[in-house]
């Protein structure tokens, strides 16, 4: 290596004095469409590492030795040769290259011509996110891009998304992609101590104005390069840079209101209705248990209603006091620009949109500076720094006994807010209007992402580039219950103070080497490094014993009690490519990456994960040269191994000793932390909480891929199709163990999965005229998900609803299958299996329904006419099914004490009546029956944007010294198609990698009405 | 190849070593677990919190709930299918105590594989061994009880014996269930090798309440001896236990006091370990789930004797209309739970001493533990009708302390004695037992499942 620099540094003085004998010339590089100077624009001199940039004006200076090409080159232009004469001034005029040909993708440690990727690579620009009211970038991708399945988990601002590439291929790991934002691969899983049902989203962190573009990496010939974490796919964030021009100022800002799309009222019922649907069930129990209802018991006493005049009962609304219209607004900053030395983007925002309930709010405030500078032709150095502050405000949801939402439903109507004496009321549980005045919950994080690189060339397309790069995120949360609580109440108020550092540091080294030989074949060859270690810090305080509520402070707190706990994680990796095409004909992508991670034991500690991919671009053939209408026709094939190995314990492969409790339940088996510490009284103590084992490797995923692209008229009709077949083995699998052991679960490498689909992308000009153009894409994606090998079945969700098992794919929901109600009695006709008698414990079937979609996507209209623009973006998805849990606990047909969800109306009452809700009574409604009618088809249709603008007259912007400004309207999830009877189809409780689709108490999605403009100066 | 790419590594200036190997900080490897008396202390400990799960109100509130003594009356269906007669497989309560009773096992296991190699004392290996002995004991005995059934009333199939620390999983962990006979077995043997190893005392009343001693074994075995019908036995094994302590502790200080005289084996828990006892019965007004009730029946029996001071314990939730006990009421529930008490020795000795035809003593010892509750000496002068008054001296002695279902199971009289419970949040009228097969907890979904030589109760399959 040190020898190889020296020879490096010879070579420098070698030009250094080639340089001497030169003569200095100068010139103007125009576009020929417009004959305006173009800045920015790289000169070079053909066969030498001397070279400059055309200044802002379109100028440049270089010295040249006699003979000698001058290459122009710039972005989306065809690069030209200039043979130097005895002239010492030239004029250089530059074509701009046809739009596909033009197209960069960003790849991974790299840039490359869409016509020559082999990969399957989804792109999504800024042109379509741009003023949508979502926090974070994920959410943003929802229905643009086939093969990625988008799902919000609640309606709540900045929490988590659901992200899917090509399916989940784990089951204990975690499937989300790999997110890299300009390089740094960033961390995008929940750091939040306080679990309030939902997790938090670390991406709503990022402020979406920053991004370019987000290209969605989905087969392995693309994705391979992340080797290890790749078997998810990987999504590339890049943010906008400055360009070389005068400083170029935009303004927007947009603002608007948001509410529930469906009204909760419509699923409660009042008072009186739940008084007379709990005297219906006693009274029909009455003449099951003694034949008629004017029987004596056998104490001989008469039926009595349990609520002898429902007409008068209280009639408390327990929805409205806790739900709230949420006013959101949202503000973007930025100036850009620079010279051919240096350019410039600094970019601010802030961002606060309150939640459909209360107290429910998100704030960001965001900073961006990204600098680019050269320091000579050969050295760049450059630098993007990002900080960000959210702040959250929680509110409890989902399944749990201090669940706001859930609680108003749990809660019965005929019950009032507040007793005789001012105190809550709690019949059961937390008194959700409780939850929502008295508890107090705020989450601070501050993020800090940045990196700086340097880009060395150090011989004609011979460049290295070092990348050095940091995500620091430090979360402090504050919870504090006060008198008012029941949690509070007994101890004089309580609080929990945590602390959480995540720290990521992360360095890349890569040398690129692009060349020809022969003039038809073309390589371009990457060879790197990287390393990155995680470190988490946590803390946390509680204190309780406060003198009064006014005190929110542990500082205040008679008993205090704390804990500290630190871990990390590390990475180290090694990688390839190999780009190679003839003539733009034939293509071939080669990938390779050698992972270490400090997850495994030392046997399995290294994993290779190879691609392979060729394309033929047909089109650039002869023979169909001359077909006009066919601008673009590429076949593609690829195959590859990915990796994966996120979502397990830092220690997942030691047998392990420690001073917490293990837990009894549920994922993680015996999850160190979850049961409280292992003391015994005041006696310190500790306990085995994890089996070893050392053989715990990579997850491995095998996806095949074959695709085509095709451009007809002239790319004015765009299409890629792709079909995918993704094989995953070794799963890391939490297998579960015999109880016996004492263990719950051991994690192993075991199982397989199967992820099959296809997508399809078309995107078309429809019109195309001087006032009035329609452009259309369209998106359909569909993925089969199967389980293929198990050790033994996997309850994933409470009561055993959802099972993962061999032969079904994830998420399917596991239950007595309910046929239908008898029209003459009213009683559950249920599938009783091989026999004809139903037996509660036997009797229970996988559904062939799932939370997977059979079909999604998306379909975007774009009209402009003159001055004025329409944008009306549908998102889609099909054969979805959600497990409407609300139901289960609030259709209970009298079983419980509980309140009552509207569904329960449609009863069956009298002889004659058709539905599946069946008579009130306790042989339909025991409680051990997890009955299938609660399974919903969730398919939606959502016209989930819609924006209309009109931009202003040049003639008229240009007078107050506006270059563009545009006002605009526009709504969000303004329509919504759905036989789904819960508040949202677009919901889960607790989601998960192995739970989706539940739905209890989760805050539905909301419907914003907005308005915005955007300016540039 | 490794050094190429170490080399590769340090050119960049870092350490992959740095990067690669990372140790736990928080925990320890399974050698290091009885590397010191201290270490080997911890891990006793541990396995004591690990019973704290089982009994801060698991087998008390499943049992008792179960039984015709207490009503589940929130909305936690896992409980009200208890109280119902209506067990699941998937119900998730059951399978924490299943769990539970195992992660006990499994540590006592580890202490009696681990410490014999241990360079220590003698006397500090064999009462280190010997709680472990006491707790595999007490483990197997819940589980015999509640998953296989009583001997000789109901059940033949007992659970899987386990008795050797479990690291990795291997072919001999799937194994079958053992028979009722096998798991009893295994807890008289475990009981007698805990007599002979712990010692009669410890350094404070504290710890000798805290820890197992000879006393809490005899104790448990004179239990076991009970529900063996094996009356000598019972009545000698009591005999040692009670070793002529008299029950001078006032009824309302046993539970209002830590560690009092009456405790022969006390669960020791603070505010952070939060025994779950009073959480379950006190009303949310009073910052408890208000979960779990009395019967109403069972509480008109408990206050029928004006002169009872054990009614005292017991008190109203407005809310839900319904009575709780107070025996448990120390805010942040930080309780100490009796799981061994003297008055049970009393009362087992009375049973076998009337099974055994000798009833003056047997009446002795009824009456030892009424003159302490207050109430007047019980007028049963045969031997069934001391049994029957034994019986119903159970009932309002240990009130929610998790007795009752498993007394009235062993006498035989569950179809009768839970043949019509009345439930004030129920749908139905009444709920009945039905069928004996009901006698025994299924074996938890989650272990049919993953262990399928396991075979089901027979009513849940």
């Amino acid at each position: 290596m040190r020898a190889k620099l020296l020879w490096l540094l010879l070579l420098f003085c070698v030009v250094r004095a080639a340089q001497a004998q030169t003569v200095p010339i100068s010139g103007v590089v125009v576009a020929k469409e417009d004959n305006l100077p173009m800045p920015g624009v790289t000169i070079r001199v053909a066969g030498t590492s001397s070279g400059t940039q055309t200044d802002v004006d379109g100028k440049f200076k270089i010295d040249v030795a006699p003979n000698a090409r001058l290459v122009a080159s710039f972005i989306g232009y065809t690069t030209i040769e200039v043979p130097v004469t005895s002239q010492t001034s030239y004029k250089i005029e530059l074509v701009a290259e046809a739009k596909a040909l033009q197209e960069l993708v960003v790849v991974g440690y790299g840039e490359q011509n869409r016509r020559t990727v082999t990969g399957a690579i989804s792109t999504v620009s800024a042109e379509q996110i741009k003023n949508v009211p979502s926090p974070s970038p994920d959410q943003l991708l929802q229905g643009r891009s086939p093969g990625v399945q988008v799902s919000a988990g609640s309606g709540e601002p900045g929490t988590s998304v659901m992200v899917r590439v090509r399916g989940a291929t784990s089951i204990n790991a975690s499937s989300e992609p790999l997110y890299v934002i300009d390089g740094v691969p960033i961390v995008s899983q929940n750091l939040a101590r306080t679990s309030f049902g939902q997790p938090t989203n670390p991406l709503a962190d990022l402020n979406p104005s920053d991004i370019e573009s987000m290209e969605i990496l989905k087969d392995a010939s693309a994705t391979a390069i992340y080797g290890a974490r790749a078997a998810n796919g990987v999504i590339l964030i890049t943010t906008k840079r400055g360009k070389s021009g005068k400083p170029k100022i935009s303004i927007s800002s947009y603002a608007g209101t948001s509410k529930a799309w469906r009204d909760p009222n419509e699923l409660r019922v009042d008072g009186p209705t739940f008084e007379r649907l709990q005297n219906e069930a006693s009274a029909n129990n009455w003449v099951d248990t003694y034949g008629s209802i004017t029987a004596p018991n056998p104490a001989g006493a008469t039926y009595k209603p349990q609520y002898a005049n429902p007409d008068a009962a209280v009639n408390t609304n327990w929805l409205d006091p806790i739900m709230q219209s949420g006013a959101l607004y949202n503000i973007d900053a930025s100036i850009s620009g620079g010279n051919e030395r240096v350019k410039y983007l600094v970019s601010a925002n802030t961002f606060n949109q309150e939640g459909i309930m209360k107290p429910t709010k998100f704030d960001r405030k965001t900073f961006r500076v990204n600098l680019d500078f050269s320091a000579s032709d050969a050295i760049k150095f450059g630098t993007s720094i990002f900080y960000s502050n959210s702040k959250r405000n929680r509110i409890q949801n989902g399944n749990n006994t201090t669940s706001a939402l859930a609680n108003a439903f749990f809660y019965p109507s005929n019950v009032p807010v507040y007793n005789a004496d001012g105190t809550y009321n709690r019949p059961v549980w937390e008194n959700p209007i409780a939850i929502v005045n008295e508890m107090d919950y705020m989450m601070n994080t501050d993020r800090i992402i940045g990196n700086v690189f340097g880009d060395w060339e150090i011989a004609s397309g011979l460049v290295f580039r070092t990348n050095w790069s940091i995500d620091n995120n430090y979360i402090s949360e504050n919870n504090y219950s006060n008198t008012n609580l029941i949690a509070g109440a007994a101890v004089g108020g309580t609080a929990t103070n945590s602390v959480v550092r995540d720290f990521n540091w992360i360095n890349e080294n890569v040398l690129t080497y692009q060349f020809k030989l022969a003039g038809d074949h073309s390589f371009n060859l990457l060879l790197g490094n990287t390393l990155q270690k995680n470190v988490n810090n946590a803390t946390s305080a509680t204190g309780s014993g406060f003198p009064s509520n006014e005190f929110k402070t542990i500082a205040s707190a008679a008993v205090k009690n704390s804990t500290a706990d630190q871990t990390a994680w590390g990475i180290a990796s090694f990688f390839g490519r190999v780009n190679y095409d003839f003539q733009k004909k034939y293509l071939f992508t080669g990938n390779i990456r050698y992972d270490g991670s400090s997850r495994f034991g030392a046997n399995n500690r290294w994993g290779m994960f190879p691609s392979a991919s060729v394309g033929w671009a047909v089109s650039e053939e002869e023979f169909l040269k001359d077909v006009k209408a066919i601008s673009e026709l590429k076949l593609r094939a690829s195959y590859g191994v990915t990796g994966n190995q996120s979502g397990i314990g830092n220690f997942a492969s030691l047998g392990l000793w420690g001073g917490q409790r293990g837990g009894l339940r549920g994922g993680g088996g015996v999850t160190p932390g979850s049961g409280g510490a292992a003391a015994y009284g005041d006696y310190p103590g500790f306990n085995s909480i994890q089996l070893a084992n050392p053989d715990l490797k990579w997850e491995t995923t095998a996806q095949f891929d074959i695709g085509m692209d095709l451009g007809l008229f002239q790319d004015k009709l765009n299409v890629t199709l792709d079909y995918y077949n993704k094989q995953t083995k070794d799963m890391l699998l939490e297998v579960p163990v015999p109880r016996s052991t004492g263990y719950s679960t051991l994690i192993q490498n075991y199982g397989e999965m199967e992820n099959k689909g296809f997508e399809l992308g078309i995107n078309a000009s429809a019109v195309q005229s001087e006032d009035f153009t329609w452009d259309i894409a369209f998106n359909i994606s569909r993925n089969k998900n199967l389980v293929k090998k198990l050790a033994a079945p996997i309850s994933a969700f409470t009561r055993d609803y959802i099972r993962i098992e061999e032969g079904y794919p994830l998420f399917s929901f596991y239950v007595h299958e309910q046929l239908g109600v008898d029209e003459q009695n009213g009683n559950i006709i249920w599938n009783t299996g091989s026999d004809e008698v139903f037996n509660v414990n036997t009797d229970r079937f996988i559904l062939d329904k799932s939370a997977w979609p059979d079909f999604q996507g998306g379909l975007t209209n774009t009209f402009k006419y003159k001055a004025f623009d329409l944008m009306a973006f549908f998102q889609y998805s099909y054969g979805n099914y959600v497990f409407n849990y609300n139901r289960f606990f609030f259709e209970h047909g009298g079983e419980r004490t509980t309140g009552y969800s509207s569904q329960q109306l449609d009863r069956w009452q009298n002889p004659g009546d058709k539905t599946d809700i069946p008579r009130m009574s306790h042989s339909n409604y025991d409680t051990n029956f997890r009955p299938s009618r609660h399974v919903e088809d969730a398919s939606y249709l959502r016209l989930k944007n819609v924006n209309l603008g009109f931009t202003v007259p040049k003639s008229f912007s240009s007078k107050i010294g506006i270059s563009s400004a545009r006002i605009y309207v526009a709504s969000q999830n303004l329509l919504t198609f759905t036989k789904y009877t819960g508040l949202d189809p677009e919901v889960s409780v607790s989601p998960s990698e192995t739970v989706q689709g539940v739905d209890q108490g989760v805050m539905p999605q909301p419907r914003v009405f907005m308005g915005g403009i955007n300016l540039t100066f | 190849m490794k050094k190429i790419l170490t080399a590769l590594l340090l050119i960049t200036g870092v350490s992959a070593c740095n990067v690669l190997d990372i140790e736990p900080l928080s925990q320890i490897s399974s050698s290091q677990a009885f590397s010191s008396l201290n270490s080997a202390e911890g891990v006793v400990n541990g396995m004591y919190n690990n019973l704290q799960t089982v009994y801060m109100w698991r087998v008390q509130v499943i049992s008792d709930v179960a039984s015709d003594m207490s009503q589940q009356v929130d909305t936690w269906d896992a409980l009200i299918s208890a109280d119902e007669f209506n067990f699941s497989a998937d119900n998730s309560e059951v399978e924490d105590l299943y769990t539970s009773l195992y992660r006990c096992v499994d540590i006592a296991n580890s202490v009696i594989t681990g410490v014999p190699e241990m360079t220590v004392a003698q006397t500090s290996k064999d009462d280190l061994i010997g709680q472990a002995h006491f707790v595999r004991g007490l483990a197997y005995f819940d589980l015999a009880r509640f998953f296989g059934g009583i001997p000789n009333v109901y059940g033949t199939e007992g659970v899987v014996i386990k008795l050797t620390p479990s690291i990795g999983i291997t072919e001999a962990d799937f194994a079958p269930r053992n028979t009722l006979r096998e798991t009893y077995d295994q807890v008289e043997k475990d009981l007698l090798e805990a007599i002979a190893k712990l010692p009669e005392t410890r350094s404070s009343t504290i710890l000798s309440k805290a820890k197992a001693t000879k006393g809490a074994a005899r104790a448990l075995l004179a239990r076991y001896y009970l529900y063996n019908k094996q009356w000598d036995k019972a009545e000698q094994y009591a005999t040692e236990a009670i070793a002529n302590q008299a029950l001078s502790t006032p009824f309302e200080t046993i539970f209002r006091s830590r560690n009092t005289a009456e405790s022969l084996f006390e669960l020791q828990f603070n505010a952070t370990d939060g025994a779950g006892l009073r959480n379950w019965y006190f009303p949310s007004s009073l910052s408890g789930r208000g979960g779990t009730a009395l019967h109403d029946e069972m509480y008109a029996a408990i206050i029928a004797d004006p002169a009872d001071t054990r009614a005292a314990l017991t008190a109203k939730n407005t809310t839900a209309n319904v009575f709780y006990t107070t025996k448990w009421s120390t805010a942040q529930n930080a309780d100490n739970v009796q799981v061994l008490r003297l008055a049970e020795q009393y009362l087992i000795r009375a049973e076998a001493r009337a099974e055994l035809g000798k009833l003056p003593g047997a009446a002795e010892d009824l009456n030892a533990v009424r003159k302490r509750a207050g109430v007047a000496p019980s007028a049963a002068g045969t031997k069934d009708a001391l049994i029957t008054a034994v019986l119903n001296e159970r009932k309002l002695e240990f009130v929610g302390e998790g007795m009752r279902w498993f007394d009235v199971i062993r006498r035989g009289l569950a179809l009768t004695e839970f043949g019509a419970v009345k439930r004030s949040k129920g749908s139905l009228p009444s709920y009945s037992i039905k069928v004996a097969g009901k006698q025994v907890l299924p074996i938890p979904s989650a272990e049919i499942r993953t262990n399928t030589n396991v075979v089901q109760n027979e009513v849940y399959r």
